[in-house]
């Protein structure tokens, strides 16, 4: 009974106070929304009373006048009744803030020359800044959508210090069947699937995973089941769960889809589940099929493994207990598996730990550029307060309170950097969208960039830093100094303090070393860009288009009924107008490759090396337009019954045979190769086809000729793969005529993976592109700052020194050497910033060193142009004002006084 | 009539408080009130009567609403909010500890 009374009189408390506080927050606020009803209350209820007053005091026996006279005195003022009010609803502190406010507002629309520059240099280092770190936001700083989602890692192996990113499946089921430190642990993988059975043929996205990758994610289903163990067994009931938008795009989002039936490649499944609509992963899938970890005895496959950390286990903790178990896995292992070491990483740094290094570089650029934007506006402000220590001065002396002027200066930097951060704001705006189509898509989080609350809230936030940066150090050297001294100079001018003179000489050589750490990493991004860019592909990319077809066993159990369909297809093509050259081939460029083997020169040899093999038909080279460097390409003569051929591309040709010709020798036997089976012969060698990308070596290459390949029984090891064209037509038109054939030959089959090769080339550098262009762009705008700092420093400098250049000319003084004396202050200030910028540059070089391709972190070329480039810039800088000291003339100077 | 005795702020929101307790007035009549109330001995100046009242709606223990008066003109009338009369409770409590504690030093010896 009490109880209840006593929850009963606690939440009346709370909806008291509730109110009290509603009540209380509404009164100060209409002082700002409602000032006009308020005065008028005021007057109204001031009227009332002393109505009221006066009609007592006639009561009273008092005339009219007098009784009114009367009842306004009582007041004391009825002015200050008001004051009284307004103080009562924290009206006053607003009032002397607008009053601060249209103050600051005209005196810096007074000096609209000096309020442009400080709000265009702000909104260029707020914007930067907002931009990078909206894209740092949405990539890196998001945590992922799983419940407890810091507990997921990724598990893998790493063989001589490589993180493979995969785990044999040795290794996965000795570790499923003993590890402690994970509550779950699961295989999954990326799937494609052609639906049928609902219209034309179409290809969806999916997800494979073991029945504990639901725990492993903490993620249940909408409704339904996931997987259970005995689904994910070899001939186990075939089951699929649904993503939520595929449910309700095909399925109208119907809830009797439970236990329907769908066909997937020609497979039956019956739909057992339905995930909620926020979750993705792995990205995209629209299903997700039970995974079947693969077993074959001397073979190991390679798995995408993940796991849930047990609470309270490290990612440490849990690598040590794997590597315990490592010499159980070697012992189920040959001697080409065996020794690796087992790597675990948080998923967040699986998925996105590639992008943190160039990010964090992007940052700190900003953040440099963002501080030289600060430094240049304090100097500008520095220089702006000298020439405003007389109106300190006197207000300080007519009784204004020192933390008056100060918050009044505050109030102005705050205008300037808010309207900074305002139009700052438009950079991101524009940039973020840029970025989007110029990353590549694989970035997980790309589609997350977006200016939201957290963005904005920074964007507010380095506003208000910079207004502090800038705005207070002049605002307390300007009010300290701004004494007596002043006053008495009593002169039209007065000249800047030694020590605001050191401090501003010291800005300018911080931007100016800043500014040479961002020019010197940008030549080292230019030149990697440039080198990446230079280098000879392998291959000729214009006018080649291809599309990457994977046949289902289920349709195509054989390669008779494979080799079927691609001859219908490339028949088709090849009799299209505009089609020159049709290939098949196992893969092709910039589509990375399928097939790699360990290789030795000679057997015994245990110095082994990764050469891919690529299956091509006889019209692949002249498709791709190969480069040709000894021998012939491979061709129509390479057929069944013919010499086996093979083609080497040059740094295959120089693992095997270095320093000799390639061509007519035979590629060496391996050990493992038991079979009497001739070995092929090189009869060319081409230049190394890019693979993964054009700022990625080539892995050595072997191509062979699909028409010598020996007929086998291993549907795996079909004809599958890439259909290239070289056709003088417009992407549209050859995906049309792709998507023809393909129906001719199978209405069942979609067409997929489709391409244009010059797309792929650009994409493939699309990255490297964009972080050079963004930090040139920073580099160019801190050279342009620093400069527009040290011109101001030294324009200011000839000012102040009038007339001491005019007494030195009017006593002789030569043009030149007039011109060497400021010449020589300028640059006294950018050597020292040189010298600090490049023992900096060097400091930091090696941060930078993973993103440069083919050029050293000390490149000599970067860091000689970049201070070369500074130091021309500069002298121009310090030549303008130099120029004017020279045309002083010595009679205006003199009389100046 | 005896001259009218000093007031401190916090004894003033104590008896507006109070005064409003009965039933909700303009700020006239509460000053006449205190005025009735304490024989003359109290008269709260108009200076300060506001403010202290703005300050107490500000504080969410007065409600103040527009209404006719009983010569039928717009007045701003106050009346008690809970809190406002939880508030006066425990500050007559305070004050009447203090009163008897003050007494009991007067009183001795």
């Amino acid at each position: 009974m009490g109880a209840i009374h006593d929850g009963g009189a606690a939440r009346d408390e709370g909806w008291l106070n509730m109110m009290r506080l509603l009540r209380a927050i509404w009164f100060r606020l209409r002082s700002i929304f409602q000032p006009a009803t308020l005065k008028a209350e005021f007057d109204d209820e001031l009227n009332f009373h002393v109505d009221r007053e006066t009609q007592e005091n006639i009561k009273r026996g008092m005339n009219a006048e007098d009784a009114r006279r009367t009842a306004l005195a009582q007041f004391g003022g009825v002015e200050r009744f008001k004051e009284g009010l307004r103080d009562e609803h924290g009206v006053r502190w607003l009032d002397d803030l607008s009053a601060d406010v249209r103050h600051g507002v005209r005196l810096l629309r007074k000096n609209s020359l000096f309020s442009a520059t400080v709000v265009v240099t702000l909104a260029l280092g707020i914007g930067a800044t907002s931009t990078i770190f909206a894209i740092v936001n949405g990539v890196l700083l998001r945590p992922l959508p799983y419940p407890s989602a810091d507990r997921i890692v990724s598990l893998s192996e790493s063989s001589n210090g490589k993180d493979q990113t995969s785990t044999g499946d040795v290794a996965y089921r000795r570790w499923k069947e003993s590890a402690r430190s994970f509550s779950a642990l699961s295989v999954y993988g990326t799937s494609i699937a052609v639906m049928t059975g609902q219209g034309e043929p179409v290809e969806v996205k999916g997800g494979a995973a073991t029945a504990d990758f639901f725990s492993v994610m903490s993620t249940r289903v909408a409704f339904g089941r996931t997987f259970e163990p005995a689904e994910t067994v070899t001939s186990g009931p075939r089951v699929v769960i649904l993503s939520h938008d595929f449910w309700r795009n095909t399925f109208g989002a119907d809830s009797g889809v439970l236990n329907r039936t769908i066909v997937m490649n020609g497979v039956s499944r019956r739909v057992i589940g339905v995930m909620p609509a926020s979750f993705d992963f792995p990205q995209n899938s629209q299903y997700w099929v039970p995974l079947i970890v693969p077993h074959a005895p001397g073979f190991e496959y390679y798995l995408t493994v993940l796991g849930r950390l047990r609470d309270g286990v490290t990612a440490d903790e849990a690598m040590r207990e794997l590597k315990s178990l490592s010499p159980g896995v070697d012992s189920l292992r040959n001697e080409y598996t065996k020794s690796k070491t087992p790597v675990v990483m948080s998923l967040h740094e699986r998925l996105f730990g590639s992008v943190r290094k160039p990010l964090s570089i992007l940052l700190g650029a900003v953040g440099v550029l963002m501080l030289i934007a600060c430094a240049n506006v304090a100097n500008l402000t520095l220089a702006r307060s000298a020439t405003r220590q007389r109106e300190f001065a006197v207000r300080l002396a007519l009784g204004a309170g020192r933390w008056r002027l100060i918050r009044q200066l505050l109030v102005e930097s705050s205008i300037l950097a808010l309207l900074g951060g305002a139009v700052g704001l438009t950079i991101p705006m524009f940039l973020i969208g840029a970025f989007v189509k110029l990353s590549p898509s694989s970035v997980a989080g790309v589609s997350d960039i977006r200016i939201d609350g957290t963005v904005l809230a920074f964007t507010l936030f380095m506003s208000v830093c910079a207004a502090l940066l800038f705005g207070l150090a002049p605002a307390l050297t300007g009010v300290r100094s701004g004494t007596s001294s002043a006053l008495a100079a009593g002169s039209a001018r007065v000249s800047a303090t030694r020590s605001q003179r050191t401090v501003r000489a010291s800005l300018v050589v911080f931007e100016v070393s800043a500014a040479l750490i961002l020019l010197t990493g940008a030549a080292l991004l230019s030149k990697s860009f440039a080198r990446a860019m230079a280098v000879a592909p392998g291959f000729v990319a214009d006018n080649v288009f291809g599309a990457g077809i994977y046949l289902r066993a289920a349709r195509y159990p054989d390669d008779a009924t494979k080799r079927h369909f691609y001859d219908q297809v490339l028949a088709e093509l090849r009799s299209a107008p505009g089609v020159e050259v049709v290939s098949l081939s196992s893969t092709g460029p910039l589509r990375g490759f399928q097939n790699t083997q360990k290789m030795s020169r000679a057997a015994g040899d245990l110095n082994k090396m990764d050469i891919a093999f690529t299956a091509v038909d006889s019209t692949y080279a002249r498709a791709v337009r190969l480069d040709l460097r000894a021998g012939r390409f491979l061709d129509a003569t390479d057929v069944l019954g013919a010499p086996r051929a093979a083609m080497l591309t040059v740094s295959a040709a120089n693992y095997f045979f270095p320093g000799q010709n390639a061509v007519g020798k035979s590629l060496p036997r391996q050990e493992n190769d038991r079979s009497n089976s001739v070995l092929p012969i090189v009869v060319g060698v081409v230049a190394d086809v890019a693979q993964r990308s054009l700022d990625v070596k080539p892995v050595p290459q072997i191509f062979l000729a699909t028409a010598q390949r020996e007929p086998t029984a291993d549907i795996n090891a079909g004809v599958d793969g890439q259909i290239i064209v070289r056709a003088a037509l417009n992407p549209v038109a050859v995906r049309a005529l792709f998507k023809q054939a393909i129906q001719h030959a199978d209405p069942q089959q979609p067409l997929t993976n489709f391409y244009s090769l010059t797309e792929d080339v650009a994409k493939s550098i699309a990255p490297r592109r964009f972080n050079s262009l963004l930090i040139n762009a920073f580099a160019g705008l801190a050279l342009l700052l620093a400069m527009v700092g040290l011109y101001g420093l030294m324009a200011h400098s000839v000012i102040a020194r009038t007339h001491e250049l005019g007494i030195r000319i009017a006593l002789g003084a030569q043009t030149d050497s007039v011109l060497q004396l400021v010449l020589r202050q300028g640059f006294t200030l950018v050597a020292l910033g040189i010298v600090v910028g490049v023992a900096l540059s060097f400091a930091l070089s090696q941060t930078v060193a993973s993103l440069l391709y083919d050029v050293p972190a000390q490149d000599p070329i970067a860091f000689i142009g970049a201070p070369v480039v500074l130091a021309v810039v500069a002298l121009l800088a310090c030549y303008i004002p130099a120029r004017r000291a020279t045309q002083i003339s010595p009679i205006a100077a003199l009389r100046q006084d | 009539m005896d001259t009218p005795v000093a007031m401190r702020q916090g004894t003033l929101d104590m008896l507006i408080l109070k005064a409003l307790s009965l039933e909700p007035m303009h700020g006239w009549l509460i000053a006449e009130r205190i005025k009735q109330f304490s024989k003359d001995a109290l008269d709260v100046p108009q200076g300060s009567l506001y403010p202290a009242l703005h300050r107490l709606e500000g504080r969410g223990l007065l409600l103040a609403e527009w209404r006719a008066s009983d010569d039928n003109r717009r007045a701003k009338y106050y009346k008690l909010t809970a809190a406002g009369r939880r508030d006066l409770a425990t500050e007559r409590a305070e004050w009447e500890r203090f009163m008897t504690a003050v007494q009991l030093v007067m009183k001795a010896g």
